[in-house]
């Protein structure tokens, strides 16, 4: 038994909800741009979404005069978008919980106060300190959609909210609740986008996932949320598809580095498929993690030729288009692999040239239609060994 | 949900828990210069043996993993199938160091060692790394929530046979920035004092001998409009076909806030009033995963079937079969446990 | 040389923070990376980058370029002294 997806919501560089970011990804259209959130030294281009927190706090009918962490309104967005294309009410008597997942939580705001603080004891306004932990965004949705049965966050790094829709299932089939809102958001920020330059793996230009000139990953903003419910709930509610299984797996090798036989996904990915009862011929796209990392694609891709030999399904990384968004990646990929089922596509990876020459994989490079796509893994890797592998599925399957 | 058992326990707290048989027979008192409780640390050397993984380690996740192989080690499977653990800031010196010296070196040259550490899943990484633990490995990051959704998410694994063994932990550490921004939010100025600490506790859905506790369940939740706590872990007992009748200990997250402890005071007076209660965060202190210091504490309640004098006992204590925690965060992320002498 | 050679292990297991390591304890020859030597990771050699730039000024954009370089204590002397301005 596993649960339906009635509701998406995303927010991404590519757009402000599901419509905009279809779009873009049908159009082979990039919201890899200049930094122009906040000043950075590091002149790297990023998936910045081209809202401020302002504008943002309109769009949602929020009071300017309060402060919000930019990850609680990108949250905002795809949670509220979510619940409406689900056509779920908070007050209808189901139980509904919030799972949510973010890498920097309000570290946005809380870098701006850390500085103050520096400069002088005392220093910084304590409403930009408030919103610092992970659980604050997702309390702050919670409040703003009204969900108030349950909330909780995770957070494993990139994996995170690939991590919190596994959750959701759970929590349902135990019948601890009947809707599940589950994903991830995370915002661009000074501290991650150090951490990546000083690890040295941000790219200079735009990513390249899978090539062998690859440099690096661009860091992107976004938030991206779907609706889980068991069958019992659906009424009338035709779903968009079945979360048919998932796995989380350590790897177990290094701290940040994935091994290079690719064991951890490579256990994640066919762990997903033994729990959907699947085989893996019978996936039709993959969503790799591919960040465009040497690292990450050149473990990923042993690992998918180890699973699938020498049938590849179709894949790419759809990371070339809105960035890297850590937390929220498995998020906003989950609602990509929903969207490829449902409108039958399968996005491309544009600007692949030159194969890795100790894997020599090709990502699809152009949008195909009609491409007969009933199955979908999304892959999310993370720090820390932790790598998951979601399994959507068509009602035909 | 199937019968979970805790089959062994660790903690590295305020107060003399870690490698030691004594269960809070002498009392540690703050120290008077310090603003709070800091854990007493044992010497890491002697429990975390990769020198190569122990000298990038900043305090909490020293903490955490010296905790969890303890933890581990004693228990009948070292290696656990599932290691799930929860922290409300996670590794904040780490945090803190790579914010400084993006600020201080002008984002330039800056050492991602810290970087790396920060994240919030490092502690539960490292102990995987360490035990070359290839399983399922998740952080919980939800306040007063972390916990308590650590635990839930054992359970399921267990009732699901996912897992026989699962390890779980809460981590928090104490920063003196953090003490000196909580202090500005008013934090520590009716009575509560900040603490610190490390419990891990190894869960399995088979009871052995040595087994401390039986965990029937966790419910974590938050006040609607005019609803009472009474109510909810009312209805949480009726769930369990038992009344605050049955309950032989009562024991209260209150964390010495005046203001904050009101859902404690009317839950003395009106549903525990003939049920003997026991407190447990003036031991710990408060922070966001200082419930399992409590649930910790009831374990060697239960096992040693002893309530010391330390956790402030009030009533008549009959026998100490069936316990129940409620626990407050910030009279805002609410938790009831529920234990049993095995 | 000899003279750079100690400055180099001091500042390596200050950098690295190497526990109860000596500098006399490093051999000068021996692999710095992998199971033999000093076992260090990829996360060291990001820490050796920051060491070369913060000490000596030298630049390396591509950790790739570094693996030879970081071979042993030698090979780091030999890069710096011949590419010390």
């Amino acid at each position: 038994m596993s649960s339906y997806v009635t509701g998406i919501g995303v927010i991404s560089a590519i757009g402000k909800n599901v419509k905009e970011n279809l779009e873009a990804l049908l159009a082979k259209r990039t919201g890899i741009s200049c930094l122009t959130l906040f000043e950075s030294t590091h002149d790297v281009p990023v998936g910045e979404l081209k809202l401020s927190n302002e504008q943002l706090q309109q769009m949602l009918g929020l009071p300017i005069t309060k402060t919000y962490s930019r990850t609680a309104l990108l949250g905002m967005v795809a949670v509220k978008e979510a619940l409406t294309d689900a056509g779920i009410k908070t007050n209808s008597g189901l139980r509904i919980g919030l799972i949510s997942s973010t890498s920097a939580g309000g570290m946005d705001l809380s870098e701006n106060f850390y500085k103050e603080m520096l400069a002088k004891p005392n220093g910084g306004r304590l409403r930009n300190v408030i919103s610092h932990d992970c659980g604050d965004s997702t309390e702050k949705i919670a409040d703003f959609v009204g969900i108030r049965d349950y909330v909780t966050t995770i957070s494993t790094a990139c994996s995170s909210s690939a991590n919190a829709i596994m959750l959701a299932d759970r929590m349902l089939k135990h019948n601890l609740l009947d809707v599940v809102v589950a994903g991830g958001i995370d915002p661009l920020c000074l501290f991650t986008i150090n951490g990546f330059s000083s690890l040295m793996i941000l790219d200079n230009e735009l990513c390249r996932p899978f090539d062998e000139t690859r440099a690096g990953l661009n860091l992107g903003e976004g938030a991206g949320f779907i609706v889980l419910q068991r069958e019992d709930t659906l009424k009338d509610k035709k779903p968009y598809c079945q979360l048919a299984g998932y796995a989380n797996e350590n790897d177990s090798y290094h701290q940040t580095a994935t091994s290079p036989d690719g064991d951890g996904p490579l256990r994640a990915m066919a762990g997903a498929l033994k729990k959907a009862g699947l085989k893996p011929e019978d996936v039709d796209y993959v969503n790799v993690h591919g960040t465009g990392t040497g690292n990450n694609d050149q473990s990923e891709g042993t690992a998918l030729k180890r699973l699938f030999g020498d049938k590849i399904p179709h894949f790419s990384s759809t990371k070339v288009y809105t960035g890297h968004i850590l937390g929220a990646a498995g998020g906003i990929e989950a609602v990509y692999s929903i969207l490829s089922i449902t409108h039958d596509v399968v996005f491309s990876t544009y600007n692949f040239k030159n194969p890795m020459t100790d894997i020599m994989l090709t990502p699809v490079v152009d949008t195909i239609h009609n491409a007969g796509v009933n199955v979908v893994m999304s892959n999310s890797f993370g720090f820390g060994g932790n790598v998951s592998s979601l399994v959507f599925s068509s009602l035909k399957k | 949900m199937k019968s979970c058992y805790i089959e062994n326990i660790s903690s590295i707290s305020p107060q003399n828990t870690f490698g030691t048989e004594e269960f809070l027979d002498n009392i540690v008192e703050r120290n008077p210069e310090m603003p709070y409780l800091s854990a007493i640390e044992p010497d890491y050397k002697l429990y975390i043996l990769n020198a190569g993984l122990r000298r990038r380690m900043s305090h909490v996740i020293k903490m955490g993993v010296a905790a969890a192989l303890e933890c581990a080690k004693g228990s009948s499977v070292e290696n656990p199938d599932a290691i799930i653990t929860a922290t409300g800031l996670g590794c904040l010196a780490d945090t803190e160091k790579f914010l400084n010296s993006i600020v201080v070196n002008h984002e330039q040259l800056l050492n991602p060692t810290a970087f790396i550490q920060s994240t919030f899943n490092t502690i539960g990484a490292q102990i995987a790394l360490i035990l070359q633990n290839k399983g399922y490995n998740f952080t919980y990051v939800h306040r007063g929530f972390s916990f308590e959704t650590a635990l839930i998410d054992a359970m399921m694994q267990l009732t699901d046979d996912e897992a026989t063994r699962v390890l779980v932990g809460a981590i928090d550490e104490i920063t003196p920035s953090e003490y000196e921004v909580t202090k500005r939010l008013g934090f520590w100025r009716n009575g509560a004092v900040m603490g610190e600490g490390a419990q891990f506790f190894m869960l399995s859905s088979e009871k052995t001998e040595s087994s401390y506790a039986e965990l029937i369940d966790v419910h974590q939740f938050q006040l609607k409009d005019n609803e009472k706590a009474d109510d909810r872990i009312n209805s949480f007992l009726d769930k369990h076909s038992l009344t605050m009748k049955d309950v032989d200990l009562v024991v209260l997250g209150n964390s010495g806030d005046k203001l904050l402890d009101v859902p404690f005071q009317n839950f003395k007076s009106e549903i525990s009033s003939n049920t003997p209660t026991a407190e447990f965060k003036h031991l710990c202190g408060e922070y966001h995963t200082a419930a399992s210091f409590g649930v910790w504490c009831i374990a060697n309640i239960l096992k040693r079937q002893k309530l010391p004098f330390a956790m402030h006992p009030n009533g008549k204590v009959d026998k100490l079969e069936r316990v129940l925690l409620y626990n407050s965060y910030q009279n805002v992320n609410h938790s009831i446990y529920l234990l049993e002498a095995i | 040389m000899e003279d750079l050679i100690k400055n180099l292990k001091v500042q390596l297991i200050e950098e690295l923070n190497l526990e109860d390591v000596k500098p006399q304890d490093i051999d000068t020859d021996a692999p710095l990376f992998g199971d033999e030597g000093l076992g260090l990771d990829s996360i060291d050699a990001l820490e050796i980058i920051l060491l070369l730039e913060k000490h000596y000024g030298l630049h390396i954009g591509d950790p790739k370029e570094g693996k030879k370089i970081f071979y042993s204590i030698q090979t780091l002397a030999d890069f710096i002294s011949a590419n010390k301005k």
